[in-house]
């Protein structure tokens, strides 16, 4: 009996492992990427500083962009690193960051990894770009709940969601050119020529469709921190935000106060993210005679090229489409 | 395949410490499951959160020691209530667990930043450092230390209370003793293995062996060997699946429990 009961436990262990090793061997095989371990590899942490990157590398010969997996929901800051992320990590020579703690899990990046490289676009642009301060009050509430170490665009009390402004992108992308050009100085040039290639269409190809005139010092509202940058590219005043994504415990006194201040301001336009807007747009469109129009903030999804340009465009023309 | 994997340190680091605490998991949960505490336990990890939110409040820069403090005397206190005996150990638990919770997610979530603590509900096994291994290399010798020293008194209490006591073992002061350890063990691998997953990680390989174990030295052996097992194979997957560890850990802790049961049910 209790020679078979350490049989049973020897075939059921021997089994298991079988089954994983056959299993993990297939799933393996079939999801192989290619990836090249020549050359310079440059890794980006989000969606906007990957479109930076790629259009700053451009055509150049031998510097590969990769971007870290991006999470399907929710925002950037509480994603933790898969083990391809780690993997993709230990053999890249540079990391490009957005910043401004948007990348929560950085310093742990940085102790792993003291020898990598990093780019903070956000470090960049702070003093010389309009990033957004939260109010003073806010910020010191926030503080209060910092955590460990660790840096949050909370706890610095400014606004990282820096890449949704056009102006601030357009310095980044410079920033990436930059750090990118010390680090690799024989395609310093290069990478400086396709920054400005990069800026130029922007600004031939971003359209605001007049918004910026038609809606210049008007009041808005804003379910998500990023369209803060958003309002700020139209000249808009942002009178109430509410910061929503899948953890966010709202109130019922942060509601009424954010309802009662798009009243009070005559608010037309509330500016929201679909996934974890829509069920508070609902309430603030029975509530209130205000438009939620929902837009897109480029953190999700597979994006390559010029695609920064297309979604901005995009939602200009939501905006747009709902005065 | 294997050689490639142990190049990256991230994935040395990972290792150590699934070698670290599964062990201690595998050991310890052999005595939470033979002292009916399956729901102590997971009332303690749940309390991690009101732990964090202390520290926050107090202003203690490293939460872990917040936590530490926070979930040594929860467990006393749980011990002293469920020893007056006004109600009943798995009602008073759930009392305490559900109002630690609240109270840890109401502090938390003030001005909505719930997301900076997210972290902690799944764990990262990836991102260890060296200086936390050495913590868990330290806490892997005070819980063994412990374990050889007390394992017989424990055993002792768990099978009869008060014949333990007619023996002269101090009941209260191990069985305060064995709380403290639970708390040391679920808040210093909490921020490994997260909230949501710790008690299925203490539970599953000594809740296995106990379905085909016959005496106490076997139960602790293959509790330990399940433990081993799952973490190692559980972190290897993930490795190649891109798959988060704690969860493939569990679900492999899982199939070894039901291969146990179905086995055992038929001895």
């Amino acid at each position: 009996m209790k020679k078979n009961k350490f049989l049973f436990v020897l075939c059921m262990l021997v089994s298991i492992s079988v089954v994983l090793l056959c299993s993990t061997f297939f799933y393996v095989k079939l999801n192989k990427k290619g990836t090249s371990d020549d050359g310079y590899l440059v890794m980006t942490s989000c969606n906007p500083v990957y479109l930076a990157t790629v259009n700053v590398v451009g055509q150049v010969e031998g510097v590969t962009v990769q971007n870290l997996s991006q999470p399907t929901t929710g925002c950037l800051h509480d994603y933790t690193l898969t083990t391809e992320d780690m993997k993709n990590l230990s053999s890249a020579d540079v990391l490009v960051v957005n910043g401004g703690g948007m990348e929560g899990y950085l310093e742990d990046v940085m102790e792993a990894y003291p020898n990598l490289a990093i780019i903070d676009t956000f470090e960049a642009v702070e003093h010389t770009y309009p990033v957004i301060i939260e109010d003073e009050e806010e910020e010191e509430e926030n503080h209060s709940h910092g955590v460990e170490s660790e840096e949050h665009h909370h706890d610095t009390g400014t606004n990282s969601h820096i890449w949704m402004s056009e102006e601030i992108y357009a310095g980044q992308v410079k920033a990436i050119a930059d750090g990118l050009g010390a680090l690799d100085s024989n395609n310093a040039a290069s990478f400086t020529a396709n920054a400005d290639a990069f800026i130029d269409v922007m600004d031939s190809q971003l359209d605001n469709q007049g918004l910026d005139e038609l809606l210049a010092g008007e009041n808005v509202a804003v379910l998500h921190e990023a369209f803060a940058y958003t309002a700020q590219s139209l000249g808009l005043d942002v009178v109430a935000t509410m910061d929503l994504d899948e953890e966010r415990q709202v109130s019922a006194g942060e509601v009424s106060e954010f309802i009662e201040s798009i009243n009070d301001n005559n608010v037309r336009i509330v500016l929201a993210e679909y996934d974890y807007g829509h069920a508070m747009g609902e309430l603030i469109t029975e509530q209130t005679d205000a438009k939620v129009v929902y837009l897109e903030t480029l953190v999700h999804g597979d994006y390559s090229g010029l695609d920064y340009i297309t979604v901005l465009n995009k939602n200009y023309a939501l905006i747009r489409s709902a005065l | 395949m294997f050689s490639e994997m142990f190049s990256y340190a991230f994935m040395v680091r990972a290792t150590i410490a699934i070698l670290l605490i599964s062990p201690l998991f595998g050991m310890v949960g052999t005595m939470i499951v033979q002292k009916r505490m399956a729901y102590f336990s997971d009332a303690l990890g749940h309390s991690a959160l009101t732990g964090i939110a202390a520290g926050v409040i107090m202003g203690i820069a490293n939460t872990t020691i917040s936590m530490i403090i926070f979930g040594i005397c929860f467990a006393l206190l749980l011990n002293y209530i469920s020893r007056k005996g006004l109600s009943s150990s798995d009602t008073l638990i759930s009392v305490f667990a559900s109002c630690a919770t609240a109270l840890g997610l109401a502090i938390l979530s003030r001005g909505g930043s719930f997301a900076n603590y997210s972290a902690i509900l799944v764990g990262d096994i990836l991102s260890i450092t060296m200086a936390e291994i050495i913590q868990l290399i330290v806490l892997f010798a005070v819980i063994l230390i412990f374990w050889c020293f007390s394992i017989n008194r424990l055993t002792a209490i768990s099978i009869h209370a008060t014949l333990a006591k007619s023996r002269s073992i101090s009941v209260r002061v191990m069985e305060d003793a064995f709380a403290v350890l639970i708390a040391l063990l679920v808040m210093l691998s909490i921020k490994w293995v997260g909230i949501l997953l710790i008690n299925a990680l203490l539970i599953l390989p000594a809740a296995s062996s106990r379905n085909i174990s016959e005496n106490f030295r076997e139960y602790t052996y293959l509790s330990i060997i399940f433990s081993i097992f799952s973490g190692v194979a559980g972190l290897f997957v993930s490795y190649f699946t891109d798959m988060a560890t704690g969860p493939m850990i569990v679900i492999i802790a899982s199939v070894i429990y039901f291969a146990t049961y179905v086995y055992g049910k038929d001895r």
